[in-house]
């Protein structure tokens, strides 16, 4: 073979596709994901230039927030994006919790992950917006304090899913789990309406938004993208926790019949020992059986 | 260090949240197609099923 010949991947597929939308072989994409990240690259491109230059500051509203409202077009849509992952965890659960099928519990999985890293991230840019605004980086208001104990328990979810080996009890319990936890969120949600709070209330979940044109768009721009940014995320999360868990039952399966192949190991060599004492070898390819499943 | 966190305007915050939010996230996704493409290199291709 002339080096022209010889395939730099030592032979293995080399992926569908071309260009932007070549595909690696061992990776989690597909065409739609691939098609869908080219889309939120793109999106995100013109979101920036609307957030940060063709927006103006919010000088005109009753509190005045200049150009930190620019904060805000991060800060509300990571908070939706956040609520939407752990809708779906919750859904995931009951899927589980009815049918028993792995895919649920996959998607549970997949959606709280990605639903920790957009809580976290809402956690932060609040932050840094109270740092100015209220002169703080954390105050135990009610709707900082719920959102940080929904941060935590479904940290706590993710933990139990790696804390439980056998995929069945882990299943069933991170389910039950899913599923309570979801309880949180509308407490989240609901918090500056139920408790006096420093947080602002709701910006546009009403018929009479307190922002309007750019800004409102700008905001409305920040959801859409944010929610493609979460789905994006998911599904390259649901793919790898399934390659994960394909991987896991292999590696059970191929431990078992190591497992098998040494006890019959053990069986064949007391029969080698007889047989060399002059009895008949009884079951003597068991071994090779084992090895070969 | 206090003083220069004192003296930063609205940008700067504005500026470190942008930085923060898409460093998070891009960090977070180049993360997951990796370890994809690991997981899914042990993984034989009749058991991808969204390829």
């Amino acid at each position: 073979m002339s080096p022209d010949n010889v395939d730099p991947r030592g032979g293995r597929d080399p992926g569908t596709g071309a260009g932007l939308f070549r595909m690696h072989p061992d990776g989690t994409a597909s065409r739609g994901s691939r098609i869908l990240g080219i889309v939120v690259l793109l999106a995100s491109a013109a979101f920036l230039f609307v957030a940060l230059v063709a927006s103006p500051p919010d000088d005109q509203s009753e509190n005045a927030m200049g150009d930190l409202v620019r904060i805000m077009y991060l800060h509300v849509p990571a908070a939706v994006a956040c609520y939407l992952a752990f809708f779906v965890t919750a859904v995931g659960s009951i899927g589980y919790l009815r049918k028993r099928t792995e895919g649920w519990d996959l998607l549970a999985a997949a959606s709280a992950e990605v639903g920790v890293v957009f809580t976290a991230l809402t956690l932060v840019t609040g932050s840094i917006w109270g740092h100015i605004a209220w002169g703080s980086w954390w105050e135990w208001d009610a709707r900082l304090t719920s959102t940080l104990v929904m941060f935590l328990v479904y940290i706590g979810y993710l933990a139990l899913r790696s804390a439980i080996l056998d995929p069945v009890v882990r299943a069933k319990r991170a389910a039950i789990v899913g599923v309570v936890a979801f309880v949180n969120v509308p407490i989240v949600h609901y918090s500056v309406d139920w408790w006096r709070s420093l947080h602002q209330g709701p910006t546009i979940s009403r018929f009479d938004p307190t922002i309007d044109g750019l800004k409102l768009f700008a905001l409305m721009f920040g959801m859409l993208l944010g929610i493609a940014v979460y789905v994006w995320l998911m599904i390259h999360r649901f793919r790898m926790q399934y390659a994960a868990a394909h991987l896991e039952a292999r590696g059970l399966d191929l431990a078992l019949a190591e497992r098998r192949a040494e006890a019959s190991g053990a069986s064949a060599t007391a029969q080698a020992a007889a047989t060399a004492a002059g009895s008949e070898p009884v079951g003597a390819s068991t071994v090779e059986k084992e090895v070969l499943r | 260090m206090i003083g220069l966190v004192l003296a930063a305007s609205d940008w700067t915050y504005v500026g470190w949240s942008y930085v923060v939010v898409i460093g998070t996230l891009v960090t977070f996704a180049v993360w997951t197609v990796l370890r994809g493409r690991r997981i899914g290199r042990r993984l034989p291709p009749e058991e991808r099923r969204w390829m």
